[in-house]
């Protein structure tokens, strides 16, 4: 037979909010292990199940939505700077290194600066959907 | 060879530069086994170097960033030649009074399409953006065409002239081969880039997946213990929160079935935690 003490154990350190927290103490202090403080419990913690699933759903799709903008956004940018990259090779001989030198300096210059910009928007998105979380699953 | 010669040559292979030395003693052999002199022996295999990477050229259509062949062509030019003389070589490229113009027609489709192969069997099937194949192309097209140049042009030098001394009276000589070395490096660092890119873009993978997997474990780790303590204490069976326990299992089915991995290693994970539990009898 499960004892009080254990249960209220499993009330204190559950992911209940304090509200549900406080009603079944005072269920439990009131009548015990009862059939009613049970069906009680089980119903709360459906419901902060359900209630965790939904907003589960909502942390992932906007993580990997505003993921798949920010990464779509850094393709992009590639491509227009493979585009840039094709247009002014266009105008140089290949024999001519210290012109393509200075074309590629450019250009890879210019891709370090969009993967940092990739990077940073990530961290920040991430940073941003992780806090957020963490309000709604204390 | 003496003894200090000898020993030069244990340090060039402990430093990396075997290559050298092999270029070195294959111009004794020739000169031995020939009888020409050192100096002709020099202009034999410098030449027979440069055939081998026109013939790798032929092949491929790019110079393989590890190729032994050219390994060995730039072995043996540093070997003749020091490294000080290549880089006034490199100077000398770049100048319009000493390097003569060649003409190398624009790559083909075809050509820039093998550089693509290249570089998908290389990068498990990737290959960086077109500017960057059909330079690799071109520069690898113009390494042929200079290579042609300079072997004619070497095959002429007088006997009993060596190297050195027809470079220093024809430095545009010196310029080709001071070209050829400035465009294997575009390749080389064309190559090491879109490695590095790679790279990058297997970096930030990992780190969707490593933040997927916090953000899971924040949500869910709190539900998962709860559940572990309700079988620990056998609340469940003795007084019944049957339904949630049931309902943990159905949520754990939902996000196996949600996200493939994520969710099936967190529904694992419970499953391991529950094993334990038995085995340890927690579960009354």
């Amino acid at each position: 037979m499960v004892n009080r003490e254990e249960i209220l154990n499993i009330i204190n350190e559950s992911f209940l909010s304090e509200e549900d927290k406080q009603i079944l103490r005072i269920q439990l202090e009131r009548e015990g292990v009862s059939e009613s403080f049970s069906a009680k419990m089980n119903q709360l913690l459906i419901r902060a199940l359900e209630k965790r699933t939904h907003k589960y759903e909502e942390v992932m799709n906007d993580f990997e939505s505003s993921y798949k903008s920010i990464e779509d956004e850094y393709k992009i940018k590639r491509q227009e700077l493979a585009s840039t990259l094709d247009k002014r090779l266009d105008g140089v001989d290949p024999i001519d290194a210290t012109a393509n030198k200075k074309i590629f300096d450019e250009h890879y210059k210019n891709v370090d600066t969009a993967q940092a910009s990739y990077e940073k928007q990530a961290k920040e998105m991430f940073s941003r959907v992780f806090s957020s979380a963490m309000i709604d699953t204390l | 060879m003496d003894f200090k010669e000898k020993a030069k040559d244990v340090g060039k292979h402990i430093i990396g530069r075997g290559d050298e030395v092999r270029f070195k003693n294959e111009v004794l052999e020739h000169a031995s086994s020939t009888g020409i002199s050192t100096e002709e022996a020099q202009k034999v295999i410098f030449i027979k170097r440069m055939s081998n990477v026109q013939t790798e050229i032929a092949t491929n259509r790019i110079i393989d960033s590890s190729s032994q062949e050219f390994k060995e062509f730039r072995a043996a030019a540093r070997e003749i030649f020091g490294e000080k003389e290549l880089e006034q070589f490199s100077i000398n490229a770049t100048s319009p009074h000493i390097f003569r113009p060649i003409h190398t027609p624009p790559s083909t489709p075809a050509e820039i399409n093998s550089v693509q192969s290249y570089y998908s069997a290389r990068f498990g099937g990737r290959a960086p953006e077109h500017g960057v194949l059909r330079n690799s192309s071109d520069c690898t097209k113009s390494i042929d065409v200079l290579m042609g140049r300079a072997t004619l042009d070497y095959g002429t030098i007088p006997a009993g002239t060596s190297l050195e001394t027809e470079i220093s009276r024809r430095p545009e000589l010196g310029a080709d081969i001071g070209k050829i070395l400035d465009m294997d490096d575009s390749v080389k660092r064309h190559e090491k880039r879109f490695d590095k890119d790679l790279k990058f873009e297997r970096t930030m993978e990992e780190a969707k997946g490593t933040w997927e997997e916090s953000l899971k474990e924040m949500f869910w780790n709190a539900p998962k213990e709860c559940f572990v303590n309700i079988l620990k204490v056998g609340f469940s069976k003795d007084a019944g929160v049957g339904t949630f326990v049931y309902a943990f299992f159905q949520q754990n089915i939902i996000l196996a079935k949600r996200e493939l991995v994520g969710g099936a290693k967190f529904f694992g994970a419970t499953v391991n935690v529950l094993g334990s539990l038995l085995k340890n009898k927690a579960i009354r």
